[in-house]
């Protein structure tokens, strides 16, 4: 038995995976947040949606007066990657629940996460309130007000987040496939950050994980990392 | 209401026709001299050289609105001066016109100037070792916000004068008008006419509405001076709107200005149309636009602003719709602000923005002018 993710968020999935750029179809680049950015465009902040970021760079190249046909698709990428366009691990996320809470449950998940108290912080609160996705990073994904822990291995679905304990990767569980109660395949996307910081190129992968063991260390062994599996609790 | 008054509108229209000649004579040579000065369009800092037909305006002389400054000037001073109704709003124009001269300079001649950021200076005040330092810097900091406030409307770098500078300048001569209008020309002038209402007393309130009015749209006036004869065309219509106000409540003096503002428009738009001779600048902009708010608070028809002045206030809230969006919601409104920018950027013909924004005023100004006979 296969489950996969509702329509929406594979679209969601598709946008980022299959960005049409004119005449060119890429995968969105990794976005990396390096002078620390807070204010100014989404767009520029890595929390952009697929849309937003092929307009922002049709719009560069109207600015720079680059023909986005002519260019081949590396150096599409490294003007993507000199203007900070891409998307990161918890924007990706965040789009990608945000699509299947939505078709699921008819919740709009932007208005349910908890990031910041009104009574501690009013400023961060009232700024988050605006600007929510600039504000949703894996620390506040995987905050108890926000997802719980899958507690039975077997129980997990597409759409659950698989977060690294040390805080500072998020993954997103697309396809499942199980026999009987066993999970046999683990199939998630991501926006993992490049090891060299001048890489320019594709930055969302999709992944498959074969399980014989059906539990989490044997994920998080495969994986190499620790990690834990949270849905969120809307 | 003055249905016909002979001797106001023979006089209106031989001072539009006087002054639209004046202007046409003076203008080749201004632009001549503008040319050889080397006061021309540069667009190293301007964000809309992304715009490619953009580019093809570089080296076009700017500050061509001081053809209608001083034809203006010269025509009033010697043939319309009067103490209480055309000695301000004529000083108000000097002064928005000596800030756009500086502007203008200072974009061509200067160096770039920034503003220095609310965070680097909280950043001082908390590790500078001298105490003293961070004192100054902790009792100067409601000007460092202060200036950052407006920074974020025109977050570019320039070699101009700064947004805050440009604020403390129009506040004067939006303070000056104020003192003129509450205090000078009298009583009823602190009433505010509402179209089939009559009037209202306002009193002091005035005060605050004429200086933010008159900040308005020079700044709006300015915005929208983006386009080869935008801000010319749309300037005529609202001032013929003024001028048959004017003569319709029996205004000598007022008349006479009006008709003035239009004849040397006239004759500027007539060189500013595409492809531009020159461009009026911020000295153009910026007194045309302080101009047209006193006069219209001055015939007191601030009622009929938004129509008279739609266009400019179509293109100024284009750019704060476009501010709050990019800073509160992190997003694009537009593709570039003021609108005119993102039409182009839409695909739009340069003549067919100007032409249709031309036609919306006309409409506008005409509406405005059925509301002010009710």
């Amino acid at each position: 038995m296969t489950l996969n993710l509702p329509s929406l968020a594979q679209n969601v999935i598709d946008s980022y995976l299959k960005m049409r750029v004119n005449n060119k179809v890429i995968v969105c680049p990794y976005f990396t947040n390096i002078e620390n950015a807070r204010a100014g465009l989404r767009v520029f902040l890595g929390k952009a949606t697929a849309k937003e970021i092929v307009d922002e760079v049709k719009f560069i190249a109207q600015k720079k007066q680059i023909d986005l046909n002519e260019i081949s698709e590396p150096e599409l990428y490294k003007l993507m990657a000199d203007h900070n366009l891409g998307i990161d691990c918890s924007g990706l996320a965040v789009y990608i629940t945000q699509a299947l809470y939505k078709e699921k449950k008819g919740i709009n998940i932007l208005k349910k996460i908890k990031i910041a108290s009104p009574w501690l912080n009013p400023w961060r609160y009232l700024v988050s309130k605006l600007r929510p996705v600039e504000n949703i990073s894996v620390r506040v994904l995987a905050k108890d007000k926000n997802s719980l822990k899958v507690k039975n291995f077997s129980e997990i679905l597409p759409g659950d987040l698989i977060i690294q304990d040390n805080l500072r990767h998020i993954y997103i569980i697309t396809e499942i496939e199980k026999e009987v109660d066993q999970i046999k395949k683990i199939t998630y996307i991501h926006a993992p950050r490049p090891k060299d910081k001048d890489y320019f190129g594709p930055g969302i992968k999709e992944q498959t994980i074969f399980l014989e063991k059906n539990n989490l260390e044997e994920l998080a062994e495969k994986m190499n990392h620790e990690i834990t599996i949270k849905r969120l609790n809307f | 209401m003055n249905i016909f008054n002979y001797f106001i509108l023979s006089h209106s229209l031989l001072f539009t026709i006087v002054s639209a000649l004046i202007a046409f004579i003076f203008a080749p040579f201004l632009i001549y001299v503008l040319k050889k000065l080397k006061i021309k369009r540069s667009f190293e800092l301007d964000p809309s050289r992304g715009i490619s037909q953009r580019l093809k305006k570089e080296g076009t002389p700017i500050m061509g609105g001081l053809l209608m400054v001083l034809v203006i000037l010269f025509l009033t001073v010697f043939f319309n001066w009067d103490k209480r109704f055309t000695f301000v709003p004529i000083g108000v124009m000097c002064l928005s016109a000596f800030l756009g001269v500086w502007d203008d300079l200072s974009n061509i001649f200067g160096k770039k100037r920034t503003v220095s950021s609310l965070k680097e200076n909280l950043a001082i005040i908390k590790t500078h070792p001298c105490k003293l330092y961070r004192g100054v810097l902790i009792l100067t900091l409601p000007w460092i916000i202060f200036k950052n406030a407006f920074h974020i409307f025109s977050p570019q770098p320039t070699k101009g004068v700064l947004p805050h500078e440009k604020i403390i300048l129009q506040f004067t001569a939006g303070a000056i008008t104020a003192w003129w209008i509450v205090f000078k020309l009298g009583e009823e002038w602190l009433h505010v006419w509402i179209p089939f209402n009559g009037e209202i007393y306002l009193g002091y309130w005035m005060i605050p509405i004429i200086i933010f009015t008159v900040i308005l749209f020079a700044n709006a006036v300015n915005i929208s001076d983006g386009l080869d004869g935008l801000s010319g065309g749309v300037l005529v219509s609202a001032f013929v709107g003024l001028a048959i106000l004017s003569y319709f409540q029996g205004s000598l003096p007022f008349s006479i200005l009006n008709a003035t503002v239009i004849g040397s428009l006239i004759a500027y738009t007539y060189f500013n149309v595409k492809p531009a001779r020159f461009q009026m600048g911020d000295a153009g902009s910026l007194s045309m636009g302080a101009l047209f708010a006193v006069m219209m608070i001055a015939q007191n028809r601030l009622f009929l602003i938004p129509f008279f002045g739609f266009i400019f206030l179509v293109e100024i809230f284009s750019v704060i719709i476009q501010t709050f969006w990019r800073y509160g919601l992190g997003r694009r409104f537009f593709k570039m602000a003021p609108l005119h920018h993102h039409l182009e950027l839409k695909g739009w013909a340069e003549e067919k923005i100007v032409a249709r924004f031309w036609i919306i005023n006309i409409f506008m100004v005409i509406l405005g002018l059925w509301l002010a006979i009710h």
